[in-house]
C-alpha cells in the first residue's frame, strides 16, 4: 500500500514539475484586447518556440523597456515572410516581414499599443500563446476558448 | 463535462505560475507624466466590491499619443 502511494506521489509531483515548465496563468492588464480579453481576465498559456506560432494566436511577447510591464499580451498578424499589414507600414520599411520579426496587433481597434506605433516584434520575444481563458466570475470554473 | 474541465482548470490555477501581461492601450488627450484613477470594474479580488486602477502616460518611440500604464489598484 505504501509503496503505491509513493508510486502515485511520485507520479504526481512529476506531472507538476511539467505542467509548471509548460504551462502558465496570464492576468491580462489592460483593455487593449477587448473584446476578446478584459482587463483583469486570466488566461492559462502555453511557452511556444518561434517555429510553432501561427496567425491569429494570441501571444505573450516580452515588452519593450519603455513599456513598463515584463510582458504584453496581442494578436500575431503576421509571420517573417509575410506581407506588412497596411496599418503597419508606416512605421516600418519592408514590404515584407524580416526574419525573427512577427507583427502583433490588439483586437480593441485604434486603442492598442501594438505593431501600429512599435513596429516589429523579435520572434524571439515571444514568451507563450494563450489556450483558454478562466472566466473572472468563476475564478476558474469555466472556460472560453480565446483562439 | 463543463464542470469536469472547469475543475481540472481550477487544479492547473492552482499548481502553475501566475504572472501578467500588458494589454496595453494608447492614452489620447492625457498628460505625459500625469496620472489619473480609472473606472471602477469588477475584480473578485475585491469581493463584493469593485476594483479600479492609477494609470499614467509615457513616450513610447514612434507612439504618438504616449503608452498608458498601470501604476496602482485598490478596491472602489
Amino acid at each position: 500500500m505504501r509503496w503505491m502511494l509513493l508510486v502515485v506521489g511520485g507520479a504526481l509531483a512529476l506531472l507538476i514539475v511539467r505542467l509548471r515548465a509548460t504551462y502558465s496563468v496570464i492576468r491580462v492588464d489592460g483593455d487593449s484586447m477587448a473584446p476578446t480579453l478584459a482587463d483583469g481576465d486570466r488566461v492559462l498559456v502555453r511557452r511556444v518556440a518561434g517555429p510553432a506560432l501561427r496567425r491569429g494566436q494570441i501571444a505573450v511577447v516580452r515588452a519593450p523597456p519603455f513599456v513598463g510591464e515584463t510582458f504584453l499580451i496581442k494578436r500575431i498578424v503576421g509571420l517573417p515572410g509575410d506581407p506588412v499589414p497596411p496599418s503597419v507600414a508606416p512605421v516600418v520599411a519592408e514590404e515584407r516581414i524580416p526574419v525573427g520579426n512577427v507583427v502583433l496587433l490588439g483586437d480593441n481597434g485604434e486603442d492598442s499599443f501594438d505593431s501600429r506605433d512599435h513596429g516589429y516584434f523579435p520572434l524571439a520575444d515571444v514568451h507563450a500563446i494563450t489556450r483558454r481563458r478562466l472566466s473572472p466570475g468563476s475564478a476558474g470554473l469555466s472556460v472560453k476558448e480565446t483562439a | 463535462m463543463k464542470i469536469i474541465t472547469g475543475l481540472a482548470d481550477l487544479a492547473l490555477a492552482w499548481v502553475l505560475p501566475e504572472d501578467s501581461a500588458g494589454a496595453v492601450v494608447k492614452c489620447y488627450n492625457r498628460p505625459i507624466g500625469g496620472y489619473w484613477w480609472g473606472r471602477c470594474y469588477y475584480n473578485p479580488a475585491c469581493g463584493s466590491r469593485s476594483m479600479k486602477d492609477k494609470y499614467a502616460c509615457n513616450w513610447g518611440p514612434g507612439s504618438t499619443f504616449g503608452v498608458r500604464t498601470t501604476l496602482a489598484r485598490k478596491c472602489c
